[in-house]
């Protein structure tokens, strides 16, 4: 534009309107040529750097993808496409987030995951889980009710609203009768289906926890460790998060210490609910490391990166 | 002196009378707090789970209620889930309601069915035994493993 100062005719001097006009329309000519000069020399540059995605700002073209990656967060903002760390492990401790990184998470699980909603230890969470739920149940099971009162399977409750995180915990019904492989194989499935259904979200599998040593259902930690380990390779494997909640539920045997479940050796209590969701606060993929965390048992260090569903959290550092 | 035996009949028969008028929900007039009479029955049942009070504002996660229409409640569950163990009152300010009551509490009840037939089987004399009591605007559901003292010191709380 002009460095002169347009005038503005507010006085009753006559028959200056004219060079004013003639003022504007010359500015606004030449502009008209500096933006189609730009424009055209600016198409010919995005044209030439159309590779890698090498200017994340530059989301409305987002780059090409794997389809495992090319999905990003609901909301669609601007600066998307975080990429987020894998583990060599479970999730390491991160520094805390608040409650309200749960607003938009689902919590899928069997009677332990009822819990959450009848002690309102998260309640500003959804929580699709029913007693006895397994691996082959959570498709079938006429579990979550529903406002006319009727019962569906939990994995069609899971489709019938998109969430940015999905906590999983089962298999723990699945520890005393089946062998390993079957439970990797169901596990395996359910990760898939739980992708497909929320592609957008970010999935933590947490680990099956310990029971008492005489607990009722005849379980044996030796097995639940076991399994849990299949478990995280199972993770690593498929690009989801293993979350080791386990290790904080055992006592210095490696087991659910009795007065954390005195009637059945395996459910327990509120006190026990508090454990559980301090932990996930603490170990949130796309949070930045706890400054003063103690390198963990599963928790190994970050070794690289992969762009996971979700990308909408919190961006990584 | 016949007159006087005869006033004094008169008099215990209208006492009778009022007393069986008023039955057995009206005869104290007493209101007590929900979480007492939970304790007063709680007190007489043996628990094999540690059990735990809800938190109020968790009684509508588990019974379809208007919470709106319910002056008092408390319900004592077991403290992990591990039974299907509970004592629960309910007050409602107008009796007009106890019908919404007497249903949300059948449905726990069906809820609690649902919950362990297949995966605890042995709660389910507890729950196939819930005994429902109305007294007044208080209604009482209890799951317990022996409820056979249950009504009569329910309805001593009144």
């Amino acid at each position: 534009m002009s460095d002169r100062p347009i005038k503005i005719n507010r006085g009753p001097k006559k028959n200056s309107i004219w060079p004013v006009l003639g003022l504007i329309g010359a500015a606004i000519a030449i502009a008209l040529i500096i933006a189609f000069v730009w424009q055209s020399m600016a198409g010919g540059a995005q044209a030439q750097s159309s590779g890698p995605s090498s200017s994340p700002a530059s989301s409305s073209s987002p780059p090409p993808s794997t389809p495992e990656e090319s999905s990003a967060a609901p909301s669609s903002s601007e600066p998307e496409e975080e990429e987020l760390p894998v583990f060599d492990g479970a999730v390491p401790e991160s520094e805390r987030v608040k409650s309200t990184y749960f607003d938009d998470a689902v919590f899928v699980g069997d009677s332990i995951t009822t819990g959450i909603d009848l002690y309102g230890v998260m309640k500003n969470t959804d929580v699709l889980a029913d007693t006895g739920v397994n691996l082959g149940s959570v498709y079938t099971k006429e579990a979550v009710k529903q406002e006319d009162g009727t019962r569906i399977p939990i994995m069609d409750a899971l489709g019938q609203k998109q969430y940015a995180k999905v906590y999983i915990m089962l298999g723990g019904n699945e520890v005393r009768d089946e062998d390993q492989q079957t439970f990797i194989s169901r596990y395996g499935k359910l990760i898939d289906d739980v992708r497909e259904i929320q592609p957008n979200a970010l999935v933590y599998v947490q680990s099956i926890l310990p029971v008492t040593l005489n607990n009722q259902y005849n379980m044996n930690n030796d097995k639940i460790d076991t399994f849990n380990a299949a478990l995280l390779e199972l993770c690593k494997e498929k690009g989801v998060y293993y979350l080791n909640v386990a290790e904080k539920f055992k006592d210095e045997n490696g087991r659910l210490p009795d007065a954390a479940s005195p009637a059945d050796g395996m459910h327990f209590g509120p006190d026990y609910y508090q454990i559980w969701f301090t932990y996930l606060k603490t170990h949130v993929v796309g949070m930045p490391p706890a400054a003063s965390s103690e390198p963990e048992d599963l928790a190994a260090e970050t070794s690289s990166s992969f762009p996971e569903p979700g990308a909408e959290l919190e961006t990584v550092e | 002196m016949r007159k006087l035996i005869s006033g004094i009949l008169a008099i215990a028969a209208c006492a009778a009378l009022l007393a069986g008028c008023g039955g057995k929900e009206a005869d104290s007039g007493k209101q007590p707090a929900a979480a007492d009479v939970v304790k007063a029955v709680a007190d007489e049942l043996t628990f094999k789970d540690a059990m735990i009070t809800l938190e109020d504002d968790m009684v509508e996660n588990i019974y379809n209620l208007d919470m709106e229409k319910i002056a008092d409640k408390s319900c004592y569950i077991s403290g992990s889930r591990a039974t299907a163990e509970e004592v629960s009152v309910f007050q409602v300010k107008d009796s007009a309601d106890l019908q919404m009551v007497k249903d949300a509490v059948a449905e726990r009840i069906d809820d609690q069915k649902h919950a362990y037939e297949s995966y605890n089987p042995g709660e389910m004399v507890k729950i196939n035994g819930a005994v429902t009591l109305t007294h007044g605007n208080y209604v009482i559901l209890v799951m317990a493993d022996d409820t056979s003292k249950v009504e009569e010191t329910f309805n001593a709380q009144f």
